[in-house]
């Protein structure tokens, strides 16, 4: 984090009308005059997706034998699962998501993840996050190093939804934070008008910390101008939905708005299912199906460029455990969501279940770097050549096209 | 220096030496002057702590297990082999340990607090977080164990060294669970020892960091083969569990694990030994010159200046190899240099988040937050404590803390706490503030204080730039 590039960065900005979307983040607004259309959302499941329960090689009788308890049934048994291509079948619980893989704009990638054989959830999420396997002490994200080549061209912002900035956005260019649906838009003290006039007056100079306070001061109203409405229609205590997807309704609006913004992060945790894992994870894969629907439609015909990832730091055991539940594993599925991709199929490698074609005799292998799907999106989509690439994942060599976009 | 301290030294001296000014350090400066108070923090022993530690003691009686103790009590190994044939727990007993190690590290954070604000020995303190970052392990690794050992990894391994031999420092980190189980060293193993479990090896986490963080640091002169031989050496080096010897503080080492090949370390031949091996690669660390550059640099940044004078890093260098590590007899020496005493470096280090908490805290006079307030407020500043992920620990500089979001959160702090919401809504009396230090504000945020409504006075006091400085 060098702050000092931050504020260089605020000064650039302040030609243009800064919005913030909490208390630490930045949208500017205006700054462009050839918004560029093409954008990434990252959605990161923290715990470690069972991707074998979201994907089902129905067709494996292994499957079934390695998961007497927790397996999804073939289609057409009850809670059966949606056939995808006669061979795998989708967990029903994403059943919203099943117009858009037969409108080929959704492909799962087989095997991904982090090419080590490290299943630790936050050594392998620091490492997806940073982008630098193995650099522990990096703490700069790989989206923020994106943001950068990008602003560079053309300035434009990434919004994140939380609070605190996640690792992946963190560097030295600000970020948006939209507030998470649950913490409502909350009032800070220094809102109270009185108090606000009190501070300006404190920290009118020209100091780092006066210049500071005032484009914080700048940003908050803004937002508590432009999320009026919100806090009163939230409070009206309309039929919600989940969270999540009134988040991504959020974060849709946003990124159509005349701000450019073209990066978008959010997380969901609770994936890492030991116990019992069935009931917990048709629980998550609902609002998730239905919120990847609505991010889709609410993006309208921005849907067409942008390209939506949904990632986990790693799969989980092929084998149920002892608890109705999985253990942590290695390949796993990466969805990919976008109106230009060829999707209603599958990429990646898949070797099926049988022990030998395991690794370790336990997980699905990983067979390809969570690298490189990205970069096949950032050198198609983004146009950013490989130099740039290798700013953005320094010693990672892009290997191969997947061609799962249509250029 | 005669007792009549001027405020900037007053202002300098207990701002450095401790968490942020309070009134009862200020009194006793004005008492027995700067240079007396300097020396009673460097000596802690001498100053009575019995009040602070009376308060709690039954509660945070847990939090002072050894580790043999942690073990048997929330570790879930331990606890299934003293019910002897229970192979695992039911789903109802594994959510109730949850809890218990949950409660047990919130009580963790509630007593760093507790003591980081009414410890008088704060110069104690501010040291046990310094090293502590110097020596960064994180909760989230390892979760489960982490959150019960992180308060005895303080508490044992570091504090009682915090002003000590850096050597010692060196050996009690290197021993402990948390730092053990962080960097991964309990998984170092002689690749050769092990065939049938193919899965575990050499690994060079931790011989690593503890040359370039702990030690040498990054350009201290050590080869990737350094980093190999240092991680042969330390083979072996791990925990105890249920099926090996047991010992209080949880140390184990498995001789049939360790390398006993001769090895060569820094322009050192270490004979294969076993144990006696780390002691001997401890010495040529804890006393080489690079280390002794690295911590001096590290300590000058911290009570100086975000970037320090070379003259005074030169200066405690020499110190610290002549009192081989001795920590008091370093800052003695960084106290009493014409560096420290340099008007230009007042008031010029930019307080942490939690140095900034704290130290407002300590100025209102609020001795018990509410613990989830204090733990949502410094998560949202990004500087709860043991919440570091990497391990070179949170830094403490200006540029890595100045934001505007970092400004208006802050305030907001400031606004809250002046309202009293930490304070069973009680209001900070901003007369009595002002009674106290109203000399080590500037007139300008005097005048704006007293031309504004007493009810946001003290708002005012504790969002002030001085506050934001120390």
């Amino acid at each position: 984090m060098k702050r000092r590039t931050v504020l260089q960065q605020i000064a650039l900005f302040t030609g243009g009308l800064i919005i913030p979307l909490s208390s630490n983040s930045w949208v500017s607004k205006g700054l462009s005059k050839n918004p560029s259309q093409k954008k990434l959302i990252v959605v990161f499941l923290r715990g470690a997706i069972d991707g074998l329960n979201v994907v089902i090689p129905y067709q494996e009788d292994e499957y079934y034998h390695n998961r007497p308890n927790i397996a999804i049934l073939p289609p057409n048994e009850p809670n059966g699962v949606l056939d995808l291509d006669g061979y795998f079948g989708l967990n029903p619980a994403l059943k919203d998501l099943m117009p858009l893989w037969k409108k080929k704009q959704l492909t799962f990638i087989h095997g991904c993840g982090l090419e080590n054989e490290n299943r630790s959830h936050f050594e392998v999420q620091h490492y997806m996050e940073n982008g630098t396997p193995g650099n522990l002490k990096n703490d700069e994200g790989w989206m923020n190093r994106l943001l950068g080549i990008l602003s560079s061209k053309n300035p434009t912002q990434a919004v994140n939804i939380g609070s605190v900035t996640p690792e992946i956005l963190r560097g030295s260019i600000p970020v948006a934070n939209l507030p998470r649906e649950k913490d409502n838009l909350q009032k800070l003290s220094t809102d109270i008008p009185i108090v606000n006039k009190l501070f300006n007056e404190l920290y009118n100079g020209n100091d780092s910390l006066s210049l500071a306070y005032q484009e914080g001061q700048k940003a908050r109203k803004i937002f508590i101008k432009e999320f009026e409405h919100e806090m009163v229609e939230s409070s009206k205590n309309a039929p919600s939905t989940s969270n999540f997807v009134q988040e991504v309704k959020k974060m849709a609006k946003l990124m159509s708005g005349e701000a450019n913004t073209q990066l978008g992060f959010i997380d969901l945790g609770q994936w890492d299912t030991h116990i019992n894992q069935s009931a917990q994870l048709n629980r998550l894969l609902m609002p998730l199906g239905e919120g990847l629907a609505t991010l889709a439609l609410e993006l309208g015909n921005l849907f067409n460029d942008t390209t939506i990832i949904v990632m986990s730091e790693f799969g989980r055991t092929v084998k149920e455990n002892g608890n109705k539940g999985t253990d942590h594993g290695s390949g796993n599925l990466m969805w990919i969501l976008g109106g230009n991709i060829n999707g209603g199929k599958f990429y990646g490698q898949w070797n099926t279940l049988e022990k030998k074609a395991l690794f370790e005799g336990r997980d699905i292998p990983i067979t390809t770097d969570f690298r490189q799907p990205i970069s096949n999106i950032l050198s198609t989509n983004f146009d950013l050549s490989p130099q740039l690439i290798n700013q953005v994942f320094p010693n990672f060599n892009s290997k191969n096209n997947l061609n799962f976009i249509s250029v | 220096m005669t007792s009549l301290s001027s405020p900037k030294d007053i202002f300098h001296i207990s701002n450095r030496l401790s968490f942020g000014m309070s009134e009862k350090d200020i009194n006793k400066i004005n008492k027995i002057g700067v240079n007396s108070y300097i020396k009673e923090q460097l000596n802690p022993k001498n100053i009575d702590i019995n009040t602070f530690q009376t308060v709690k003691v039954s509660k945070y009686q847990k939090l002072n297990m050894n580790v043999a103790e942690l073990f048997k009590n929330y570790n879930s190994q331990y606890i299934l082999s003293q019910n002897g044939k229970k192979q695992s727990f039911s789903e109802e007993e594994k959510k109730q340990l949850n809890q218990k190690r949950r409660k047990f590290f919130t009580d963790t954070l509630e007593f760093k607090i507790d003591k980081s604000i009414n410890n008088p020995r704060q110069l104690e303190e501010v040291m046990t977080d310094f090293w502590f970052n110097h020596f960064n392990v994180f909760t989230d690794k390892m979760r489960n164990l982490q959150q019960i050992l992180i308060t005895n990894y303080e508490q044992k391994a570091i504090q009682p060294h915090a002003l000590g031999k850096f050597r010692d420092l060196l050996a009690a980190t290197a021993q402990h669970p948390s730092m053990l189980y962080y960097l991964d060293n309990w998984q170092n193993v002689n690749p050769r020892s092990n065939k049938q479990k193919s899965k575990k090896g050499l690994n060079e986490n931790y011989a690593r960091e503890l040359m370039e963080l702990h030690t040498l640091g990054v350009d201290g002169g050590y080869t990737q083969n350094d980093v190999i031989s240092l991680a042969r050496i330390l083979t072996g080096w791990g925990i105890m569990n249920v099926n090996t010897p047991q010992s209080d503080n949880g140390f184990y080492f498995n001789e049939k694990l360790h390398d006993y090949d001769d090895k060569s370390f820094l322009g050192h031949t270490i004979k294969g030994s076993g144990i006696e091996e780390v002691s001997q690669a401890l010495d040529i660390l804890a006393y080489h010159p690079a280390t002794a550059n690295h911590i001096s640099y590290k300590l000058a940044q911290f009570f100086v200046s975000d970037t320090p004078p070379n003259t005074l890093i030169k200066k405690l260098a020499k110190t610290f190899v002549d009192s081989e590590g001795n920590i008091k007899i370093v800052l003695g020496k960084l106290f009493e240099s014409e560096e420290f005493w340099d008007t230009k470096y007042y008031g010029n280090k930019f307080k942490t988040p939690y140095q900034y908490v704290i130290s407002v805290l300590r100025m209102a006079n609020i001795s018990q937050p509410p613990t989830n307030m204090m733990i949502r407020q410094l998560r949202d500043l990004q500087m709860l404590p043991y919440n570091y992920i990497s391990p070179d620990g949170y830094k403490n500089t200006k540029e890595v803390w100045l934001s505007p979001d970092a400004m208006i959160k802050r305030l907001n702090f400031a606004t809250t706490v002046a309202q009293g919401k930490l304070n069973n809504n009680e209001q900070i009396n901003s007369s009595e503030l002002l009674k106290t230090f109203t000399n080590f504000f500037t007139p300008k945020t005097i005048q704006t204080v007293k031309n504004s409504d007493q009810k946001w006075q003290s708002a005012l006091i504790f969002g002030s730039p001085e506050m934001m400085f120390k």
